[in-house]
């Protein structure tokens, strides 16, 4: 089952997300932080290496040889789930220079969290990785499943089959999942225009708001609930 | 529809996200938070399969033990998308030959039918009931637990226990040592009011025994040979065929095992008999079992328990209410449907359907009477019939001794004659090949089969015929023919 659909799709993805992350993390204001600390490191140890090697090249290697590494253990492990957790720490600090509560000040660390791109790439990069990590995950699943369908004694080629079918799926639904999500962003700042004349006119206009999230908090709640209780009761049945 | 743990992970990241996206006012994170989310009601919106439906067969199968069946399936699939497990349960005895009683089918926005067949080897007689097939629809990312079901299919299969034909010798030069029984009258015997069956028209049969309307029905097909009704006829040959059903017959794995092959074995030779107009009785014993009655029964157990290797055995009593207590296992076993493993001695393709019905859903120590006491409840069916007895068992040491007492009683009901006619054929199914894995156990059983070949023939009367049947070696027919010597 290795070298079939699923399986090259998972590891497109996983480099896909990696890049990404990556390319995130060198357009942080963190890393230019950190290659500055280095540079100051290498510019104490021996005279003349800092001509040979730039921090920042040291730093983009390392990384890169340290996902091609991860990448190639989770092939080994035929498991990608880990390294999403690495992309996603490296696209934190770009992403949290966004933030326009920035908590970093009260520790004098404002500088390491500063944007360095438009908002907009950061934003498109951060789906980009959960997009990945989304279908990457389900097709894990739908891979331990037919495995365990395997060695019951389905052939291969059935389980192949179900599972080309399911990353098809997979993909489809992340794709348009990402078009949504990008047609949400564009109508909520077009409806934020529009709708603020509205709020104005509300009065209490803030504990309006409140109460009609706090409703929709606890209506979500109540449907968990009746589903987890609903669930337990037919088990209990059978 | 009930969450996964998966979908649940989503909803997690999500809020994960969003908390973050709140904390630090970086609208971004919420953004990111929200697509898992969106993800989940996209995917949940498409569902599940809703709807699946398999035609109830509501019929009957019948095939002989080893034949390969052909099991063929239509399920069909409405509703939502994802795929469907499907998973029939096979009976034990049945060997998967061809194709897979697991299916995973992927099913798309549009309706699915899903054909499927496979074949199955059945390896034991028996009558097997198919309820049900299971299902499990699972959906197409796993995000909502599968649903699981069972679609009621009805099927039965009757395994019938299969037998070897016997043919006739054709040869006059030929001869065949397989005895007849003692009365043997001609084939054109005084006709009885007894229908057999219907047959072609054959010259010298009687214009009276035309039957005209079968005649008219099969004008058209058959080539204008009228049919006649044909009678069965009077002064019939007792056949007697005794099995036995004790646990040694277990000889053996749980499919091929020698008390397989006494009932192929049984069912051959009834099937011979009957076909040369002889009344055939069928009975199955049990050598192991033992009579006592009520009261001693106790004291027997008690004796049992207690470890005395040798409990002291009462007389047989004649008594009904008698309790069977098998030696080995010490269990009390109710006489009362005992006797339904008696068939008194019946001619015709009946009697051959009723012993096929018998052996069917026979089974080790199925019988509490050994074969002394089947010889008392029968004996007023054997008493001046002159029968031909047929042992069909498995030799052992301990159980000589046993077998030459039940053999003198089986003497008592035969007239002894001046010639040398025999009266008594014993089957001897030797187990030890098949229950022997490698080429040691397979020296010892050649040893063990020499040595029980030997126990026999010093201990059987002259007029007893041996027909010592290794499976493994010979099929039945096999072994028949080499009882056929040129004159």
């Amino acid at each position: 089952m290795k070298a079939d659909l699923s399986y090259i799709t998972q590891i497109a993805l996983t480099a896909l997300s990696s890049a990404f992350a990556i390319l995130s993390f060198l357009n942080s204001s963190l890393y230019q932080f950190a290659s500055q600390y280095f540079d100051t490191l290498l510019y104490n140890i021996p005279q003349g290496i800092t001509g040979i090697v730039k921090s920042n090249t040291i730093i983009e290697y390392a990384l890169i040889l340290f996902f091609l590494l991860i990448i190639i253990i989770d092939i080994y492990k035929e498991n990608f789930a880990y390294i999403f957790r690495y992309n996603i720490l490296l696209f934190l600090p770009e992403a949290l220079s966004c933030s326009e509560i920035n908590f970093f000040n009260f520790l004098n660390l404002s500088p390491l969290f500063q944007p360095r791109r438009e908002i907009v790439l950061i934003f498109i990069t951060g789906l980009i990785i959960v997009t990945c990590y989304n279908i990457v995950t389900f097709i894990s699943t739908g891979r331990e499943l037919m495995r365990n369908y395997s060695s019951k004694g389905v052939r291969s080629e059935v389980t192949s089959f179900v599972l080309s079918k399911q990353t098809k799926y997979s993909l489809l639904l992340g794709g348009a999942t990402l078009l949504v999500t990008i047609l949400i962003v564009i109508f909520n700042s077009f409806s934020s225009v529009l709708l603020s004349p509205l709020a104005t006119v509300v009065p209490y206009k803030y504990f309006f708001y409140s109460a009609l999230s706090i409703a929709f908090i606890i209506m979500g709640l109540f449907f968990f609930l009746y589903d987890k209780l609903r669930a337990s009761g037919q088990r209990n049945f059978r | 529809m009930p969450l996964t743990r998966l979908s649940l992970s989503l909803v997690a990241s999500a809020f994960t996200f969003i908390l973050f996206g709140m904390l630090f006012g970086n609208m971004p994170l919420i953004y990111i938070g929200a697509m898992p989310m969106i993800f989940l009601i996209m995917v949940l919106v498409l569902g599940q399969i809703e709807t699946v439906e398999l035609k109830p067969l509501n019929e009957v199968l019948e095939v002989y033990k080893d034949d390969v069946v052909e099991l063929q399936r239509t399920v069909s699939c409405r509703g939502g998308l994802g795929f469907i497990v499907l998973y029939e349960e096979m009976p034990s005895h049945f060997e998967l030959v061809e194709g897979e009683n697991l299916q995973i089918h992927f099913k798309s926005l549009k309706d699915l039918e899903i054909d499927f067949s496979f074949k199955v080897r059945c390896t034991r007689r028996g009558v097997y009931e198919i309820a049900n097939v299971d299902y499990n629809v699972r959906h197409v990312l796993e995000v909502a637990s599968p649903r699981k079901g069972s679609l009621p299919i009805n099927q039965s299969i009757v395994v019938k226990p299969r037998y070897y034909k016997l043919k006739k010798i054709r040869e006059h030069q030929q001869r065949s040592f397989l005895p007849m029984p003692a009365e043997a009258q001609i084939r054109m015997g005084v006709p009885t009011t007894n229908f057999k069956e219907l047959r072609e028209y054959t010259v010298g049969d009687s214009y009276k025994q035309i039957n005209w309307k079968a005649t008219a029905r099969s004008i058209l097909t058959a080539a204008g040979v009228p049919i006649v009704n044909e009678y069965e006829k009077e002064g019939r040959r007792v056949v007697w065929i005794f099995l036995n059903s004790s646990q040694r017959m277990a000889l053996g794995n749980s499919i091929s095992n020698s008390f397989e092959y006494a009932i192929q074995a049984a069912l051959s030779l009834a099937e011979f008999y009957l076909d040369r107009q002889c009344m055939v009785g069928f009975s199955v014993y049990n050598d192991d079992a033992v009579l006592l009655t009520k009261q001693y029964s106790k004291q027997f157990l008690q004796q049992l328990y207690k470890g005395q290797s040798t409990p002291v055995l009462p007389d047989l009593a004649s008594s009904h209410q008698l309790i069977t207590v098998d030696q080995e296992h010490a269990k009390l076993i109710d006489l009362s449907w005992a006797r339904q493993y008696n068939l008194f001695p019946d001619t015709g393709r009946k009697q051959l359907y009723k012993i096929r019905r018998i052996l069917q859903g026979a089974g080790l120590r199925v019988s509490g009477y050994n074969l002394r006491q089947t010889l008392k409840i029968t004996r007023d069916h054997l008493k001046s019939t002159n029968p031909l007895f047929i042992v069909i068992t498995t030799i052992h040491p301990d159980k000589i001794m046993s077998l030459q007492e039940d053999i003198r009683e089986l003497q008592r009901y035969v007239k002894q004659t001046r010639t040398s006619r025999k009266n008594l054929i014993l089957v001897n199914i030797s187990g030890y090949m098949l229950s022997s894995r490698d080429e040691p156990e397979q020296e010892a059983s050649h040893i063990l089969k020499f040595e029980e070949r030997e126990l026999l023939h010093s201990v059987l009367p002259e007029s007893a015929t041996v027909i010592n049947w290794d499976p493994t070696e010979f099929s039945f027919t096999n072994v028949l023919l080499s009882k056929v010597k040129t004159r």
